[in-house]
């Protein structure tokens, strides 16, 4: 992101100069930072009354020169900061990696240490070490807050380490014989580099303000190598007179630190928003309109897509993710939305129950029972979702809430305003009608002592509860073992035949299409293919490219089974071709297929959005 | 109840550890506290009659089976400056100490989360950069600095709160500040990143399919799980609380712990010194395994540990 490169800027413009004062500061100071003056004592600085530009920052109670003091300070912070930070670094670096790859006792002794010195908050341990040094030159303030601050870095270390010793590639170099130390040195650090930058750039703010707290507190450097700390402690006990004593060393201190964690903070891995966070910004109170009553049109379809469109700003491009999608559901019918990842599919199904993605701007129309739902309020969204369109989905095991027992988040679904005993008794339905007997275990489960068939059949539960008109599936039995997923379906089958409701199945499985549909729309990079009865579509595909999709699966299912492919990939809709997305690939595509972009036509079973669909089939 | 236990009897092993560590430390590091008790130029007598009361004179071993039996018992030994057990001194400060860190916590806490929720629930809105661009910059301050500062601006130039001691409640206000002010801005980045990870995943998703409000989703179902996170950071950055409470308390005159030890430091008062060390960091413990507590109490698979190491 642009931001996090001016902050990284940022944290160099500040960084940089300090460390070339902290260089040089011998040639850059303008006087001898302990040369005592009396006569100059509590000089104001320059633009004050009573100042003089020959002691731009003022002076101190002794009359010495406080720029000259602060950027020796910046020496000595800095000097022993880096120092710790180096020395600290080499010994966590070499104790994680050799703790964390060899494991076993020397593992098990090395942590049990790590985490007693843990214990100690690190300053008091730094505190009593110095309380009784004999002397506080820099070097014995290097080791001491090394050896205070080496343990951060052997636990990063090590953790990450035995992340990356299970990896493939590690794996593989054991194998083709590669020795302890090359694999550590070569391989694993490398990988755990990223991760130490940043904490040693954290860790160089901390020493950079630890070593002036020390010397804020007459436990820091001894003279007369001058600490920030030292200045301030010496600006306190003279509070009331020289205010510049108090401001410039802090500032100094404070601009350093935040130049540091500026520069540590500008990591490039910033996440987007995946899921609509904005939904949550609508306004509770605000009355929901439309979503019940008398429909506002002539069809008598229950939910009606026309001409849906998804696009996406990338940049100066437009991405139309989906790209003209139309299709209906009636009421408890049983409808497919058939395609390959990237088909748009989900997109689809999202964009139905107004959970697309915040970046997404939708165009087209979504009508449910005659209302339109693009660009639907907030407060009307909440009045459709869980009560006339449910949605269930491809996870179950992280579609539930990991820390709310089962019953919590059946009760939720059904809002205030009902007495205890009926929202008790509607909530063992519910689980009764998904086929789960012993309600009362399951009830006061956590969603992780169930299994994956009971996580998605209680997912059911939930999206039914509210008694809704439409289902929306996507991909509800992906993450479940075949036996599960055929009962599961036969069983949704079963409720929405009971209830009359319609449910809208996502996949990408003809095995499910043919098991559970009537009716399927195949999608093909964002556009719609073909729509058909299922068993019509099956039987005799007419677009291209649901021909080459049953003719792969049927030849999966012969015995023995065959791989054919459709050649070649479908298009990132980035890079959709012009005309027909599927020409590319297609075996029957002619010149004008790669110009004009096919409208869907009536076919014999459905329609089908191919120029040549009416074309005689040349036979091959 | 089997993942408490272990954490328990990990505690305790770590207090050992810590006492142990607490002895070498002070007694491995060159110089010799005897020497450091006395004035400079004293004679070698002097210096061994000390020895002697400290126990420094006999064998390390048996210096270390004394320590360890008079400590589990509750005898830490007496000041050398005062005429008091270090227990009694310790007894007389910690509640201070504590007084202070938990109105610091709270002041803390009190900001950060309205303002970390607030400033996930839009994430690169308004309100979101300014508490991004305000907590990077609080989180260099340093705090003696601020403290500093804040005795300049409210206690010496206009006396709105009193800059010493411990009197009423206004005399809590300046060093409340300045302890809460780093751990605010760390706790406000923290709490984001949680409920912002929170917010993109699969059950709030779900959780917004399902009808909910948005205040449920946002307090019940994010705010649940990215509290785990947040009371990891918060029980790490109590340690620093902790430790960091004798610098203010040092600033504020505050009769804590914290002066205590460094008055002690001054003093060369050593038994003192070691005590303090070893209350500090045993709190700290104890604060770590409040937090084990606290995650066995909103996560239900770390309860039949079937998330070992948390953490």
């Amino acid at each position: 992101m642009k931001s996090d490169r001016i902050a990284f800027a940022a944290g160099i413009a500040i960084v940089v100069p300090f460390a070339v004062v902290a260089l040089f500061a011998r040639w850059l100071a303008p006087s001898d930072p302990n040369l005592i003056v009396p006569d100059k004592k509590f000089r104001p600085p320059f633009w004050s009354a009573g100042g003089t530009i020959e002691h731009m920052l003022g002076t101190d109670q002794l009359g010495r020169d406080l720029l000259s003091r602060i950027m020796y300070g910046a020496q000595t912070s800095l000097y022993i900061a880096v120092g710790a930070v180096l020395i600290s670094t080499t010994i966590g670096v070499l104790v994680g990696l050799v703790s964390g790859y060899t494991g076993g006792w020397a593992d098990k002794i090395l942590m049990g240490l790590t985490e007693v010195q843990l214990a100690f908050p690190f300053i008091l341990l730094a505190l009593a070490i110095l309380s009784i040094a004999d002397t506080k030159s820099p070097p014995v303030l290097i080791g001491v807050l090394s050896i205070a601050s080496w343990v951060i870095y052997a636990r990063v270390v090590r953790a990450q380490v035995l992340i990356e010793r299970e990896k493939e590639y590690i794996l593989s170099a054991t194998v083709n014989g590669a020795t302890r130390l090359r694999i550590m040195f070569r391989y694993i650090l490398p990988n755990v580099l990223p991760l130490l930058v940043v904490i040693v750039l954290l860790q160089l703010a901390t020493m950079i303000i630890i070593e002036s707290v020390l010397a804020f507190v007459a436990l820091g450097v001894d003279p007369p190598a001058i600490s920030w700390g030292l200045i301030l402690a010496e600006g306190r006990r003279n509070i009331a007179t020289a205010w510049w004593m108090l401001a410039f060393p802090g500032f100094a201190i404070f601009l350093l630190v935040l130049g540091i964690n500026l520069i540590a903070d500008a990591r490039p891995s910033q996440r987007r928003p995946t899921v609509p966070v904005r939904l949550l910004d609508t306004d509770d109170r605000a009355t929901p309109h439309a979503a019940s009553g008398a429909s506002d049109s002539n069809s008598d379809h229950l939910l009606e897509v026309t001409d849906l469109r998804v696009r996406f700003a990338t940049g100066d491009d437009v991405l139309n993710a989906v790209d003209g999608v139309s299709f209906h559901i009636d009421r408890g019918e049983l409808v497919a939305l058939v395609g390959e990842s990237g088909s748009g599919k989900s997109l689809t199904a999202l964009s139905i129950i107004g959970l697309q993605p915040p970046a997404a701007s939708l165009s087209g129309s979504i009508q449910l029972d005659g209302h339109e739902l693009v660009r639907a309020s907030g407060a009307t969204w909440r009045s459709i979702r869980g009560r006339r369109i449910s949605m269930i989905f491809q996870n179950p095991g992280t579609s539930l809430n990991p820390l709310l027992k089962i019953r919590t988040q059946l009760i939720e679904t059904l809002g205030a305003g009902q007495s205890k005993e009926s929202v008790g008794t509607r909530c063992a339905d519910a689980l009764r009608d998904v086929n789960i007997t012993d309600v009362d275990r399951v009830m006061n489960s956590y969603p992780f002592e169930l299994s994956g068939g009971m996580q998605q059949r209680v997912m059911i539960a939930i999206a039914l509860l509210g008694e809704p008109e439409l289902l929306i599936a996507d991909e509800p039995t992906t993450a479940l073992d075949v036996t599960t997923q055929a009962q599961i379906l036969d069983e949704l089958a079963e409720l929405a035949r009971r209830r009359d409701l319609s449910v809208l199945m996502i996949t990408h499985d003809l095995g499910i299409v043919r098991r559970f549909a009537e009716r399927t729309v195949v999608m093909y990079s964002g556009r719609e293919c073909e729509t058909a009865p299922t068993r019509q579509l099956l039987d005799e595909p007419q677009h291209p490219y649901s021909r080459a999709l049953v003719e792969t699966v049927m030849a999966l299912e012969q015995t023995p089974p065959r791989l054919v492919g459709i050649d070649g990939r479908p298009p990132e809709p980035i890079d959709r071709p012009q005309g027909c997305a599927f020409a590319p690939r297609c075996d029957r595509a002619q010149d004008d297929c790669t110009t004009i972009v096919p409208t869907p036509q009536t076919t014999a079973t459905g329609r089908a959005a191919c120029l040549h669909i009416h074309d005689e089939v040349v036979a091959g | 109840m089997r993942f408490l236990a272990g954490r328990v009897i990990n505690a305790v092993l770590v207090v050992c550890g810590v006492t142990i560590l607490t002895f070498v430390i002070l007694r491995v590091v060159p110089g010799d506290p005897a020497r450091l008790m006395v004035p400079p130029g004293s004679s070698e007598d002097v210096v061994e009659n000390i020895r002697v009361e400290l126990g420094t004179d006999k064998p390390l071993l048996t210096q270390f089976v004394d320590f360890a039996r008079d400590t589990l018992r509750g005898d830490l030994g007496n000041s050398f400056r005062k005429d008091e057990s270090v227990v009694a001194l310790i007894a007389q400060t910690f509640p201070n100490t504590l007084v202070l860190t938990l109105t610091s916590v709270l002041t803390a806490l009190a900001v950060a989360v309205p303002l970390g929720v607030q400033a996930a629930r839009r994430p690169g809105g308004v309100i979101d950069r300014i508490a991004l661009a305000v907590s990077v910059a609080l989180q260099s301050m340093p705090s003696f600095w601020l403290g500093v500062l804040l005795v300049y601006a409210f206690a010496v130039r206009n006396r709105v709160f009193p800059a010493i001691g411990m009197d009423g409640l206004g005399s809590l206000v300046l060093p409340t500040i300045t302890l809460a002010t780093g751990l605010m801005a760390v706790l406000t980045r923290t709490i984001r990143e949680s409920m912002l990870s929170a917010f993109e995943s699969d059950y709030v998703r779900a959780a917004i399919a399902k009808g909910l409000s948005a205040r449920r989703i946002t307090w019940i179902h994010a705010a649940k799980n990215a509290s785990i996170p947040t009371i990891t950071v918060l029980g790490i950055q109590i340690g620093f609380v902790l430790g960091g409470t004798f610098v203010v308390e040092l600033i504020f005159n505050w009769p804590g712990t914290g002066l205590l030890a460094l008055q002690a430091i001054q003093q060369r008062d050593f038994p003192v010194v070691q005590g303090v060390v070893m209350v500090v960091a045993i709190s700290f413990v104890l604060v770590n395994l409040l937090v084990d507590v606290m995650y066995a109490v909103l996560d239900p698979r770390v309860r039949v540990g079937n998330r070992n190491g948390s953490r």
